[in-house]
């Protein structure tokens, strides 16, 4: 058996301004290599249960992992784990860009924050030399002005940085962290944690990135890159739209979900969709370090969307445009800049709006509410009026959003809880059950909440049987072939349990989903386990690495459970029982009575416990995670 | 010729093969296709050729995002 390299842990106590590096060793590392993994397991030996999340006490990780750096596709992303202040459960979010390639330069696998500052200020970290600087300058500022004074303060541009905006510093409950202003931890509101402790960035000088041993044989992966992505037509899609090509696919579908996820379909939505986008306001294509697929979009409208805060994601364009009923682009544009510049999650937020609105719409918000302003469905300008007063926690209005709207459905009450569009407290992405069903048993029982980036999507199990989609997804397990939207069986449950294992794995790995998956992706699973080899000398097989991917899941579990959920938090909300009223796909829906039992074939294979919802005595010490039990 | 697609009746050239049907409505190269609820392989896609009144279904194979 190979050594497997250990991990360097890198940790930081803010509230004494000290630090220490501590080693993993290898064969421990193996099991938790890297990313949410490697997180969820110092968060559970680190942290008691019953902390606030937005207490000293919490704990703020950012990992990587062994791979991470390599000259590959899709390898350059980084995990941050803490207690979530959304969900109140393990919290775990994911970035691409630079940064995790110079976290690992600079030779740590994760960077532990305890405790909290005194007073604002960001950390740096140029190898062994752990600096604490004074952050009174760029408290209060937005990402983009921030980024630019921690540069000239430091006399170096030769960094990259991971901070927060206002909403952190203001504890938006899904306020992120942000990355080249562009890319961020999004979910679970990670930036509140991180304005909680007083820490308004994370800054790396720098550094080379690793090589893997052998080169040689690392080439077979990557020679023939252009011709691999020319072959590959949901990637050139990709290269060519961005993710913002899926709302085409899912308007023509009639599963974009609209007015609240009271529809599926969008009239004039081809005024929103990733073909327009590129046609029209695109200014190029970003990309992470080595990637060369290039998804993402940078867009540009003279006078009013600055280019350096990127483009909107799939995911903004529905929660502030079909979520919302709206069909002008410019908005949905500028409000994915408001979000980034101040640093909050564009799904939550815009998902949240699209709350208040069906609030205003039915009576039950006014105008004496929403500090005077009238939030109607498909009026796209109350963005630029609420996004500010959310990220600064502004009283009224503003103050009330900021809490997400599971939250905000508590005070306001008056059946507003119907509107509500979550999971654990997290607003739903943007792909529909009616269409994907086994996204309905994944978002009720991942243990962050509601993901669309947790399982495969169902289409992998309609493709033809000598395609890429159905024989690597038939490497996980043996699945059922599929002819129909809507169908939620035991076939389902068992796609959703064993393609989380290998996402929670890729999650863990710290890979991108469009680079490396078990159906349409660019690198399939025997690929992967090429990479493993070459890059570190790894003799990884499926089997264990979708062990670690269960691993890391009965981890989360196991925490939620020490937090006190159970099975009864596992729901999802009515209205993804509905018939789609309209579109191509009218009348598509999934039964309740289906999911149910979708769900309990779901606890049975994964080994958990049908009544409470969380991992055995039995499942736990299987997965080697008996020490967690005591 | 006409056939039925998606329980839609369209008019489509005589002697058309899946890959050139697929074409010729804009979807995907890899949509899945099942004939008379037969579904087909890929390799099948350039050689299969419509026959009058077939019955059609066509899926787009559309992944996360």
């Amino acid at each position: 058996m190979m050594n497997f390299p250990s991990a360097r842990i890198l940790e930081i106590n803010l509230a004494d301004k000290t630090y220490d590096v501590k080693e993993l060793a290898g064969e421990i590392y193996r099991k938790y290599p890297g990313g949410s993994a490697l997180g969820m397991y110092l968060l559970l030996k680190n942290l008691k249960p019953g902390v606030d999340p937005l207490s000293p006490d919490n704990l703020l990780i950012f990992s990587v992992s062994p791979l991470t750096g390599m000259p590959i596709s899709g390898q350059s992303r980084m995990t941050v784990t803490t207690k979530s202040p959304l969900t109140g459960t393990a919290g775990d979010s994911q970035v691409g860009g630079f940064i995790p390639v110079h976290v690992k330069g600079n030779g740590y696998d994760s960077i532990m924050f305890r405790g909290k500052a005194e007073k604002p200020i960001y950390v740096y970290i140029d190898g062994e030399k752990v600096e604490f600087k004074d952050a009174k300058n760029i408290w209060g500022k937005i990402t983009g002005e921030s980024e630019e004074i921690i540069k000239e303060e430091l006399q170096e541009k030769n960094v990259e940085m991971s901070l927060i905006g206002p909403g952190g510093e203001n504890l938006v409950r899904y306020a992120n962290i942000m990355h080249q202003r562009s890319r961020a931890n999004g979910r679970n509101g990670v930036g509140a944690v991180m304005g909680s402790k007083n820490l308004k960035a994370l800054v790396v000088k720098k550094q080379k990135p690793q090589k893997p041993i052998d080169m040689e044989g690392f080439k077979t992966l990557t020679k023939d890159i252009k011709e691999r992505i020319k072959a590959n037509e949901v990637i050139v899609d990709t290269a060519l739209n961005g993710t913002a090509g899926v709302a085409d696919f899912h308007l023509e579908e009639g599963f974009l979900p609209s007015r609240n996820w009271t529809r599926g379909y969008l009239e004039k939505g081809d005024q929103i969709k990733g073909e327009t986008i590129t046609k029209t306001i695109l200014k190029e294509r970003d990309t992470c370090f080595a990637c060369a697929i290039r998804c993402k979009g940078v867009v540009e409208i003279e006078g009013k969307v600055d280019p350096a805060y990127g483009g909107p994601e799939y995911e903004t364009i529905c929660t502030f445009g079909s979520y919302c009923d709206n069909t002008n682009l410019t908005d949905i544009c500028y409000a994915n800049q408001l979000c980034n510049m101040y640093g909050i999650d564009t799904i939550s937020c815009g998902a949240t709006i699209a709350f208040a609105m069906e609030c205003f719409e039915k009576g039950i918000l006014t105008k004496e509410d929403t500090d005077g302003i009238e939030i109607n469905f498909g009026d796209g300008s109350v963005f630029e009026k609420l996004i500010p007063k959310i990220a600064y926690r502004k009283k009224g209005i503003g103050a009330l959003l900021a809490e997400g709207s599971a939250r905000a459905a508590e005070k306001i009450g008056k059946g507003s809880e119907e509107f509500v569009m979550a999971c654990k407290k997290q607003e739903i992405p943007a792909h529909m059950p009616q269409m994907k069903p086994n996204l309905s048993v994944n978002y009720a029982v991942n243990p962050f909440g509601a993901d669309h980036q947790s399982s495969e999507h169902d289409p992998a199990l309609m493709a033809p049987k000598d395609s890429n989609d159905w024989i690597w997804s038939n490497m996980l397990a043996d699945f059922e072939s599929c002819d129909a939207y809507g169908v939620l069986d035991s076939n389902k449950a068992k796609f959703a349990l064993e393609t989380q294992k290998f996402y929670s794995m890729m999650d863990t790995l710290c890979l991108c989903q469009f680079a490396w998956g078990p159906a349409w992706q660019l690198y399939g699973p025997e690929e992967l386990i090429a990479f493993c080899k070459y890059a570190i000398g790894w003799d990884a097989s499926i089997k264990e690495l979708q062990e670690i991917g269960e691993r890391r899941i009965n981890m989360m579990r196991y925490f939620n459970k020490r937090e006190g959920f159970t099975r009864k938090e596992d729901v999802i909300p009515d209205r993804m029982f509905i018939s789609i009223p309209d579109g191509p796909n009218a009348g598509t829906r999934i039964k309740k009575e289906d999911f149910e039992i979708a769900l309990e074939a779901y606890y049975e294979m994964a080994g958990w416990d049908k009544k409470t919802g969380n991992p055995t005595e039995e499942t736990l010490k299987r997965l080697g995670l008996e020490w967690a039990l005591s | 010729m006409e056939v039925t697609i998606n329980n839609k009746k369209i008019e489509v050239p005589e002697d058309i093969t899946i890959s050139e049907l697929l074409k010729y409505l804009n979807l995907r190269k890899k949509s899945a296709v099942w004939i008379n609820e037969k579904q087909l392989l890929l390799k099948e896609y350039d050689t299969y050729k419509l026959s009058e009144n077939e019955n059609v279904k066509i899926l787009n194979i559309i992944g996360g995002g």
